[in-house]
């Protein structure tokens, strides 16, 4: 029979022998826990991407027949240089838009998380048993969920050049990858507020509910006030969702860098107010 | 040089908002031993074994595992590479396989016991490509008792082990659990089934509404501890106050009924100088548990 144990044995275990195994653990856990969220958020990028890519040339020759058609519409100002300009036309459906709100959404998505819903649903004490501090544990979660981000981000960029090859628009590359920085940026921005959420909202759900309740607020009722008149600039520059969306012809520095750095400030101090509070909390 | 004592808390307190769970308790656990620990529902054993792991922090008082501070967290974290620990709620992560929650839990233990992990695999019959949320309740807890029994580790630390098992699996579960302690492990365990605990354990702790009430090894309960019941015509004049090894006195009538955790002759010949007549009779572990959380058999 096998000895299950060594009686009195003082084994020490250096951090570099759990290190490296350890690590890779707790990330393909935090893959396993996000992949099907992940995998949803692959298909709603490129989805947007290919479709608005590909649309394009039929949108157009819509709206070219619609301007003869009817001379009475009052057609925005956006709309005659849309009708011109396909970088302008992307810029202003996904990356100012729908791009930009599936990037959140999945960013914030991805952040829901960790160890308030693991006590929800049962497994915190297996987690914690574990000998892995709670800050590997948050740090984890998080890096894997930013990485997901980032390749969301990529697939936007390879999408949009590939469909705009396909449909034989001319589209520059940097406009791509720089407005996708930008949307991605901004994304962390958004993750750190989801990891802050998952922290101080207990319940296997109610993270979530609160996560896509905050973005509603944030994109119905905070944007459409710092786009108004009244809103002080101050308030134009903190607004994440026209940080990330950036100018048309981005490239070069403005207030987006400027908008994008306290974003990430403010989530850097959610990161640490989301660790203080894990490592205080009883489970 | 290796300290004996693998557990120890001094004055454990812990307070959930207005309700104390946990009350002042000081208590120990010799290497090598395995000691059962009682009580009921809501008792406080979950919350104390959560503060000895570092999930929760205690209100006051402290305590070590294996050398270590419960309260210091970098002292928790390398304590917890020496000790296994299976959950009153056995749920594990319904997105892993069983073969993949054994993968990702090895990856913590460098002194991972993979002839266990086969043993173990082989002995509950666990189908390794299955997904953990399609196990029944059964299958959930054996995997957990494999996940904890292959760390090697120093000390088990089981939390109602055999909950939802059948007599057969149970059987087993108490069978590597007394092999882990003779092969040198310490074991501490908490369980509702007495007969369990009398089965294997060598020491008995019991806890009441957050407090210690019973500190004693299995042998002194059932050689030591008995029940005395003594009649008298005026049961309400017995004075015991004095008297030493008196555990718990219920008076039903005439009888008086004594639970002696020792001194028994000193006891009864007290009860005959007062004029009652005196039967001494064995006492059960059962019997003691219940006379301890203030329950009558």
């Amino acid at each position: 029979m096998i000895p299950m144990a060594k009686a009195g044995a003082d084994v020490t275990i250096l951090p570099a022998q759990v290190g490296r195994a350890a690590w890779r653990a707790l990330t393909f856990k935090a893959w396993l826990e996000t992949r099907t969220r992940f995998v949803t958020g692959l298909i709603a990028v490129i989805g947007l991407c290919a479709f608005f890519t590909l649309i394009h040339d039929r949108m157009i020759a819509q709206w070219q027949r619609d301007l003869v058609e009817h001379p009475e519409w009052n057609n925005p100002r956006w709309f005659f240089r849309a009708l011109t300009d396909y970088p302008f036309f992307i810029w202003h459906f996904l990356y100012q838009d729908m791009l930009q709100k599936v990037c959140v959404v999945f960013a914030v998505l991805l952040g829901i998380g960790g160890l308030s819903r693991e006590a929800a649903h049962g497994t915190v004490d297996f987690t914690l048993s574990l000998p892995v501090g709670r800050l590997a544990w948050l740090a984890s979660r998080g890096l894997v969920a930013a990485v997901e981000v980032v390749v969301l981000g990529v697939a936007a960029v390879i999408t949009l050049l590939v469909c705009s090859g396909i449909a034989n628009a001319a589209y520059p590359p940097l406009h791509a990858i720089l407005h996708v920085a930008l949307l991605v940026g901004g994304s962390f921005a958004f993750l750190a507020a989801s990891l802050w959420i998952s922290a101080i909202v207990e319940g296997e759900h109610a993270p979530v509910l609160v996560g896509l309740s905050a973005i509603g607020l944030f994109y119905f009722v905070l944007q459409p006030y710092t786009n108004g008149a009244s809103a002080p600039a101050v308030v134009r520059v903190i607004d994440i969702a026209r940080v990330m969306a950036g100018r048309p012809d981005v490239g070069r520095a403005d207030e987006a860098g400027l908008g994008l750095l306290v974003g990430l400030l403010v989530g850097g101090g959610l990161v640490a107010d989301a660790f203080r509070r894990s490592v205080r909390r009883d489970y | 040089m290796t300290d004996p004592r693998v557990i120890e808390t001094y004055g454990l307190t812990k307070w959930y908002g207005e309700l104390e769970a946990v009350h002042d308790l000081s208590f120990g656990v010799e290497r090598g031993s395995i000691s059962g620990f009682l009580g009921q529902n809501g008792a406080g054993k979950s919350t104390t074994i959560k503060i000895l792991l570092g999930m929760m922090r205690p209100t006051k008082g402290g305590g070590r595992v294996l050398g270590r501070d419960i309260v210091d967290p970098a002292a928790s974290l390398a304590m917890r590479q020496r000790v296994a620990y299976v959950a009153e709620d056995k749920r594990l992560y319904d997105y892993m396989t069983v073969g993949q929650l054994i993968a990702f839990t090895k990856a913590f233990y460098p002194t991972w016991r993979s002839d266990i992990e086969k043993e173990l695999l082989d002995e509950f019959r666990l189908p390794v490509d299955r997904p953990t949320k399609k196990l029944s309740k059964g299958m959930r807890t054996q995997t957990a008792l494999l996940l904890a029994f292959a760390r090697g580790a120093e000390l088990l630390v089981l939390d109602e082990p055999t909950e939802g098992l059948d007599p057969v699996v149970t059987d087993k579960v108490l069978k590597l659990t007394v092999r882990a302690a003779g092969d040198g492990a310490t074991v501490f365990f908490s369980s509702h089934q007495i007969a369990e605990v009398e089965q294997i354990a060598d020491r008995v702790l019991v806890i009441d509404r957050g407090q210690l009430v019973l500190d004693a090894s299995v042998d002194a309960v059932k050689e030591e501890f008995r029940r005395i019941r003594a009649v008298h015509e005026r049961p309400e004049r017995v004075d015991l106050t004095a008297v030493q090894g008196v555990r718990r006195v219920n008076v039903d009538g005439r009888v008086v009924s004594i639970v002696a955790t020792h001194n028994v002759e000193g006891i009864i010949r007290h009860l005959r100088n007062q004029g009652s007549s005196v039967e001494v009779l064995p006492v059960t572990l059962r019997e003691v548990l219940l006379e301890s959380i203030g329950t009558k058999t």
